[in-house]
């Protein structure tokens, strides 16, 4: 979703606010929880095949979408300046991210990971489909922007016509 | 005090020497952490690591902050209602989740996974939106500004972990070697400290650009400037056309999924992990009794119900059971996973059985179950839960004999409590 839009600032340009009591209680807190956390999950030992599962997918996520999942997005954004023009590219952009979340959450169903012949309730339903409507509704909506934008410019080319 | 009382530092010079000395070092210590490290050499700096890398005006302030604020809420919301569903699994003498209203747990843990899929867009967006300070230059500007930077993957990498274990186990799908509900509690604390952290070091900041947008937006070239789209001065998606999509998106996939336990959108939930009124009886299962391994034992013409206090017991045969005053009771059935379903059970009062043996009525009790093993073969069902006159021993369902995937024989239903914890196949009720 990257536009080619100059900037006079930047978003990792901007000062940080100085410190304050209240951000150190928030810190003092903040430690609190996360050694709260920390400590169930060593001592939660009695469920693990693989202590440095937790860890490996916990900082892998992150790693992930930093390395692998964002850099991506940055070559589609690319690809769609290259492609459509800006005036429509809102909505085709708006329309992948809300495909990818379909899909995101649509996986497990789609792929029947959890199917068992013995528990049909679980599941139940055909998640192709679903997320075959999803999308559709999506695009559908994404159609209604696009040919809005489309009159709308056509109507302001009009103007300038004949102004 | 009087005036001329000696004060505490002149009674304890030590004292005086020590309090000196900590705030001199912890002054030292703070400039060290804030001390500028060395530039590192301008020609490192390639492709994202370039001033303007990441040119779309909205990677501004305004945006970061506005799904910094909707997604803080929203974890909040999932963490909150996610420490209820941990208390009524694991109580404790300072929280017992009541039995009253019969609703809170439905409530609570439908919002909990409703709110935890509401937050996937919000989550994607707001990452998506400060990406250009993964690739801050230089990477730190202080040790401070480094340790910060890390402190990041506990709130970017937990709040991924649980997204992902949380779908994952809407849907069943177990592809972690680990058991989901604990990980996922302890991870919560990790995820919502980091976040308080987050919190503490970008609030000011935040509040300002919600206040003053304009400060933080970028500026997109007018008509007529050098831009590579061309004459058209607007860019591709504005500020508010972003968050309205993005909060569209949210909305639209929770009403996809939030069917499964609020009925009335049952019918546009196609991507629901469950339906409320499919499965034996209609009511969905979470566990059949063929995965418990309990398929031949309740079928046992011998099965009986065995109540004990201390020495004494006193045991029941089904026809024994059947001979007690019956009650009908609408009570749903609500899963950690987020589903509910509701249905009309049969049977005996939990009490009634209770009072055969005088147990006292502040004395909790232990259901088990005919399963062998697992983590939930038996649960534990406190006084306010055990007394309560909607609290079955059921013997049917929807009017029909138990399925056996619904607990044949018998099963304890009782309001407000996961259904992890209305134990199937009982056998025995044990006074704790």
């Amino acid at each position: 979703m990257t536009d080619h839009i100059a900037s006079t600032t930047d978003m990792r340009e901007q000062p940080e606010p100085s410190p304050t009591w209240f951000r150190f209680v928030l810190y003092a807190v903040g430690v609190v929880m996360i050694f709260i956390g920390v400590k169930g999950i060593v001592h939660d030992d009695h469920h693990w095949e693989n202590p440095t599962y937790w860890v490996r997918l916990f900082v892998g996520g992150a790693l992930v979408h930093d390395l692998v999942i964002a850099p991506l997005v940055a070559v589609v954004s690319v690809l769609l300046t290259r492609l459509i023009p800006p005036m429509y590219r809102g909505p085709v952009q708006l329309g992948l991210f809300a495909s990818a979340v379909f899909s995101f959450v649509a996986y497990p169903g789609v792929r029947r990971f959890s199917y068992a012949k013995d528990n049909t309730s679980a599941n139940p339903l055909n998640y192709a489909h679903g997320l075959l409507i999803c999308l559709g509704i999506v695009w559908g909506a994404v159609a209604v922007a696009e040919s809005r934008r489309f009159v709308l410019r056509r109507r302001q080319l009009r103007q300038q016509d004949d102004g | 005090m009087t005036g001329d009382a000696p004060t505490d530092a002149t009674q304890f010079p030590r004292l005086r020497r020590t309090a000196v000395f900590v705030v001199s070092r912890g002054r030292r210590g703070w400039g060290i952490l804030h001390r500028p490290l060395p530039q590192p050499p301008d020609k490192l700096r390639h492709g994202p690591l370039k001033q303007d890398a990441f040119p779309s005006p909205l990677h501004n302030r305004y945006n970061a902050a506005w799904l910094g604020y909707a997604l803080g809420w929203s974890f909040l919301i999932c963490f909150v209602t996610g420490l209820v569903s941990h208390f009524a699994q694991h109580p404790t003498s300072w929280f017992d989740l009541p039995a009253r209203p019969i609703w809170l747990y439905r409530v609570t843990q439908g919002v909990h996974v409703a709110t935890g899929i509401a937050s996937i867009p919000l989550l994607l967006a707001k990452l998506w939106t400060v990406y250009p300070r993964f690739w801050d230059w230089p990477p730190a500007k202080s040790i401070a500004s480094a340790i910060e930077r890390v402190s990041l993957i506990g709130l970017v990498g937990g709040a991924i972990f649980q997204i992902l274990t949380g779908i994952a186990n809407i849907y069943k799908w177990y592809f972690f070697s680990f058991f989901f509900t604990p990980t996922h509690y302890f991870s919560a604390w990790i995820v919502m400290g980091s976040l308080v952290i987050h919190v503490g070091a970008k609030i000011s900041i935040a509040r300002d650009a919600l206040r003053h947008p304009e400060r933080y937006e970028k500026r997109a070239h007018r008509v007529g400037t050098a831009s590579a789209d061309g004459p058209h001065p607007e860019p591709s998606l504005s500020r508010r056309g972003f968050l309205a999509g993005v909060v569209a998106t949210s909305g639209a996939v929770t009403v996809a999924t939030v069917g499964q336990t609020l009925s009335p959108l049952g019918a546009l939930d196609v991507l629901g992990p469950r339906k409320p009124g499919d499965g034996p009886q209609h009511l969905p299962v979470n566990q059949t009794a063929r995965a418990a391994g309990v398929t031949t034992v309740i079928r046992d013409p011998d099965f009986s119900l065995t109540i004990r206090r201390g020495t004494a017991s006193k045991v029941l045969t089904l026809a024994d059971i059947r001979a007690l005053p019956q009650h009908t009771v609408r009570l749903p059935i609500t899963c950690v996973e987020g589903w509910s379903a509701d249905g009309v059970w049969s049977g005996v009062r939990l009490r009634d059985l209770l009072d055969l043996l005088d147990i006292p009525h502040h004395a909790a009790v232990r259901v088990e179950s005919l399963e062998r093993g697992g983590l939930y073969r038996s649960s534990t069902v406190n006084p306010s839960h055990a007394r309560d006159p909607l609290t079955l021993l059921a013997t049917h369902l929807n009017g029909e004999v138990l399925d056996a995937d619904h607990g044949y024989p018998l099963r304890l239903i009782a309001p407000d409590r996961p259904g992890v914890m209305q134990t199937k196949w009982v056998h025995e009720v044990t006074v704790l």
